[in-house]
């Protein structure tokens, strides 16, 4: 072959290559499977692991106060969380949760499968369920590097002192996280002693007002205190005077509902901010420990 | 004369000691073990901070709340009975707590106790006053057992049904939870100060029902009869209902619309003493607090703990009741 | 010496006219008969002297006074009532019932003293049934149940009676029991005012006779007078025939007028 024809073949060889790669670019976005999440948590799974391209919809909370990934969700569809739209949408991939038990054997019935995390409140659940989700999306690289950060700032977490304060989560109602739950699970994440651990308090339960008197802890864990329509009812364990004055007293992390709306999910992020939040509400108290 | 039963001056002091006994011992028992010498210790002023705390603040008012709710329940239970002439009677079954608990919901959701402090008694007395006046009325034309209950039903179903729109359309969002503490009940951390605000009413209600023994008693014979015996029917109609709606209405504001007790008591005491309507309201008053404190206690036991709420205690233990008596009343039922 | 007089009493119910001009008395150690046809206002008249129902006009006087002016006490002190069929709400023990109506003389703070209890004891002779105290209302035969709302009339001690139809029911044995007790009252001092529809035995027992019809007054006086045929027949639409035995007089219903 002389020399123009070599150059001819190479320009078209480098045509059909840009047009090949732009191409496959573009079906790049096209070959990831497309999906839809059926609830509030299901939605924070998408956001994070997800190409916005691939997304069809998340549901209608997504976009809430209480949606940790809300700014990723502007732009995004959303839809009314009924089978009818699911099937219009057609999507290759769902994500549910508990959040949503109740929609997901209908959709069986249809031929639609739901991808559902693992149960569990430990950190290597969630890890595990994050490639998995990474997985189903084809979006390994973005789970990998979701899973390397989580990794980093747990063991750097594992590495700080362990402090002798107790710590105790308490809802506004009055309610607390004893051995078993996630939060009781995170506050020990974050280097604290867990004070339901030492009460023997296991699983969900209302506050022992008694216990609390008796063996007060060191620092409150709460939530959903920042929204101002959650107030201390007439029925809240939480209204009795004398409680109000002890937890008056006691240095309070208020983890930010966005972080906890969705339990163990965010356990590295809440673990982090009960640390460095909280030995600052202990610090601005009692001074250097 | 010997009258059937046991000798009624010897039961109500049974009763008293009972009471005074258990209500002693409900001070030592709760989710934190103290020593019989520490709660004492508590008690008189000498114990450390904490310990008193939980022994005046957190066990006493508890305890003070249970007898005075107990035994409201239980005296109001034992003269409607007495004045409707019907053992099926109780604040609980005619409709009168559950109206009563949506007078106080209305009240503390749309913010009426800010205006002043009274406003939930108030409410629920009013909420009260309400549904039993309508029972009275339905009942004087119509005083079947049968027509009773339905009403009673239609007046609580429709108090529920209000709850429920009130958790929505007002201004501070009511949880779930919290409408079925107050259709539950509870003597969960009641304070002091919840006591002295619904004390005066109760007292109120308890007075009323002062001086009506006899009257009841007569009434036994029929209107025309108690009158030529003296006795004013309308007005002693008139204190029960009032009494009762008063006393009933702030026990259900401070511990929400406790159930069963008033009617269970007197169909208990009736066994021991005797059916003289008169004669049952002292005995039913102590009754239905040594059993409303005994239920509270269940639920402080550890076992219980968390999981067991008053209301369902009572409603375990005087649901079943309520069916047996309707069994055995089958005849008058037609 | 008491008396319970009635003038001019006039009654009328959601716009019925019950009884019209109706005048009587009752004196102490008198058997005062009242009959009359079924819805003549008997048993209105007796309610109307308790106070139940309203008086639209006339005048009630106990001892002078109008029946409205005496305190509730008072006047259940001085008058008793035993109601027609006698009902009785709650299974009381016979004892209890009885002792219920010494409930006048006790404030409403007391219950019945050891007195009281003896008083009760002693109607409960009277009329026969002390063997009954602790037996529970509900299961006692027709006859044990008068006599024990009797009891119960009578351990009051008020002056008067006032018994609407204590007989109907009853066997002739226990209708001639309860007719001699409230003879007896009457010979201890007691007023006495019966409703009755047996003419027999308001002809022998009564001292006088009060003839009720339609809401008025048509006869009043000694039995004999009152019942005479003219009587019968325009009240009752009865005839009768009569017939002596003993030196007594019986009347028998015969047959109806026609109203021809």
């Amino acid at each position: 072959m002389n020399a123009v024809a070599k150059f001819k073949c190479l320009m078209i060889g480098a045509i059909f290559a840009t047009a090949a790669s732009c191409f496959s670019f573009f079906t790049y976005a096209d070959e990831l499977p497309k999906a839809v999440s059926l609830d509030f948590c299901a939605d924070q799974y998408l956001l994070a692991l997800a190409d916005p391209a691939q997304i069809l919809a998340v549901s209608k909370y997504a976009k809430d106060k209480n949606s940790f990934y809300r700014d990723r969700a502007a732009g995004l569809k959303q839809y009314g969380g009924t089978i009818e739209e699911i099937l219009m949408m057609n999507p290759d991939v769902v994500l549910g949760t508990d959040w949503s038990f109740m929609i997901q054997p209908a959709l069986k019935n249809y031929g639609i499968d739901t991808d559902t995390p693992q149960y569990g409140y430990k950190t290597d659940i969630l890890l595990k369920n994050l490639i998995y989700f990474g997985k189903i999306l084809h979006r390994n690289q973005q789970a990998e590097k979701i899973r390397s950060d989580y990794i980093a700032r747990l063991s750097r977490l594992e590495k700080l002192p362990k402090s002798d304060i107790k710590a105790a989560y308490i809802t506004p109602s009055g309610f607390t996280g004893g051995t078993g739950t996630y939060i009781d699970n995170i506050i020990k994440l974050a280097g604290f002693k867990s004070l339901a651990e030492e009460n023997g308090t296991t699983s969900w339960q209302p506050l022992s007002l008694e216990k609390l008197i008796m063996n007060p802890p060191d620092l409150i864990v709460t939530s959903f205190f920042d929204q101002s329509d959650v107030e201390v009812s007439h029925w809240s364990l939480t209204r009795h005077p004398e409680i109000q004055k002890i937890m008056a007293q006691i240095p309070t992390v208020s983890i930010p509902s966005d972080m906890i709306s969705c339990g163990s999910l965010f356990s590295v992020e809440i673990a982090d901010y009960i640390h460095d939040e909280g030995n600052k509400a202990l610090l601005s108290k009692d001074g250097p420990p | 004369m010997a009258l059937k039963g046991l000798p009624y001056r010897n039961f109500n002091i049974a009763l008293i000691i009972c009471l005074v006994l258990i209500s002693f011992l409900s001070l030592f028992i709760g989710s934190v073990s103290l020593s019989p010498s520490e709660v004492i210790a508590g008690l008189i002023g000498n114990g450390t901070p904490a310990i008193s705390i939980i022994v005046v603040d957190l066990r006493l008012p508890r305890v003070l709340m249970g007898i005075l709710a107990g035994a409201t329940l239980g005296l109001s239970g034992a003269s409607l009975q007495g004045m409707l002439r019907n053992p099926l009677a109780d604040p609980g079954i005619i409709g009168v707590t559950s109206s009563a608990a949506l007078g106080a919901v209305i009240a503390i959701y749309f913010g009426l106790s800010s205006f002043f402090p009274t406003a939930i008694q108030l409410m629920a007395i009013f909420g009260a006053l309400i549904s039993t006046a309508i029972l009275v009325l339905i009942s004087m034309r119509d005083s079947s057992v049968l027509t009773l209950i339905l009403a009673g039903i239609g007046i609580s179903s429709l108090s529920t049904a209000a709850i429920s729109l009130t958790m929505n359309f007002a201004p501070n969002p009511m949880t779930l939870q919290d409408m079925i503490m107050w259709m539950l009940g509870s003597l969960e951390n009641r304070t002091i100060s919840d006591i002295s605000i619904s004390l005066p009413f109760i007292l109120v209600g308890w007075a009323l029902h002062m001086g009506i023994s006899n009257g009841l008693d007569a009434s036994s014979l029929g209107d025309d009869t108690a009158r030529s015996l003296g006795i004013d029917t309308r007005r002693m109609q008139l204190q029960i209902i009032l009494g009762g709606a008063i006393s009933v209405g702030a026990v259900v504001a401070a511990c929400g619309a406790i159930g069963f007790v008033g009617l269970v008591v007197p169909h208990i005491v009736r066994r021991l003493i005797g059916y003289a309507p008169g004669r049952l309201l002292l005995p039913s008053a102590l009754l239905g607090a040594i059993l409303l404190i005994s239920a509270d206690l269940l639920t402080r036991m550890p076992f219980g703990y968390g999981q067991l709420r008053l209301g369902v205690v009572t409603a375990i233990i005087g649901a079943p009741m309520f069916l047996y008596i309707v069994y055995k009343t089958r005849k008058e039922m037609r | 010496m008491s008396l319970l007089s009635i003038r001019n009493l006039h009654i009328s119910l959601e716009g019925q006219k019950i009884l019209s001009d109706v005048s009587l008395d009752v004196r102490s150690g008198k058997l005062v008969g009242l009959i009359g046809p079924n819805g003549a206002g008997k048993s209105i008249l007796l309610k109307s002297i308790l106070g139940v129902i309203d008086k639209k006009d006339g005048e009630i006087t106990l001892d002078g006074k109008d029946i409205s002016d005496w305190p509730l006490m008072e006047k259940a002190r001085k008058i008793s009532y035993a109601a027609q069929g006698a009902p009785v709400h709650w299974p009381l023990t016979v004892g209890h019932l009885v002792s219920l109506g010494r409930i006048p003389h006790l404030s409403p703070w007391q219950s019945t003293t050891r007195e009281d209890q003896i008083l009760t004891l002693e109607a409960m002779k009277k009329t026969n049934v002390d063997h009954l105290s602790m037996r529970i209302t509900t299961t006692l035969s027709g006859g044990e149940r008068a006599r024990v709302m009797l009891a119960r009339a009578i351990v009051t001690g008020a002056e008067f009676l006032l018994a609407d139809e204590p007989i109907e029911s009853l066997d002739p044995y226990h209708q001639i029991q309860i007719l001699n007790i409230l003879k007896e009252l009457t010979q201890n001092g007691h007023g006495v005012l019966l409703i009755i529809h047996d003419l027999n035995f308001a002809q022998k027992y009564c001292d006088e006779l009060i003839l009720l019809d339609k809401g008025k007054v048509v006869a009043s006086g000694q039995p004999s007078d009152v019942l005479n045929d003219r009587n019968l027949q325009n009240t009752y639409r009865i005839k009768a025939s009569r017939f002596l035995k003993d030196g007594n007089s019986f009347i028998i219903a015969d047959e109806l007028l026609n109203s021809d």
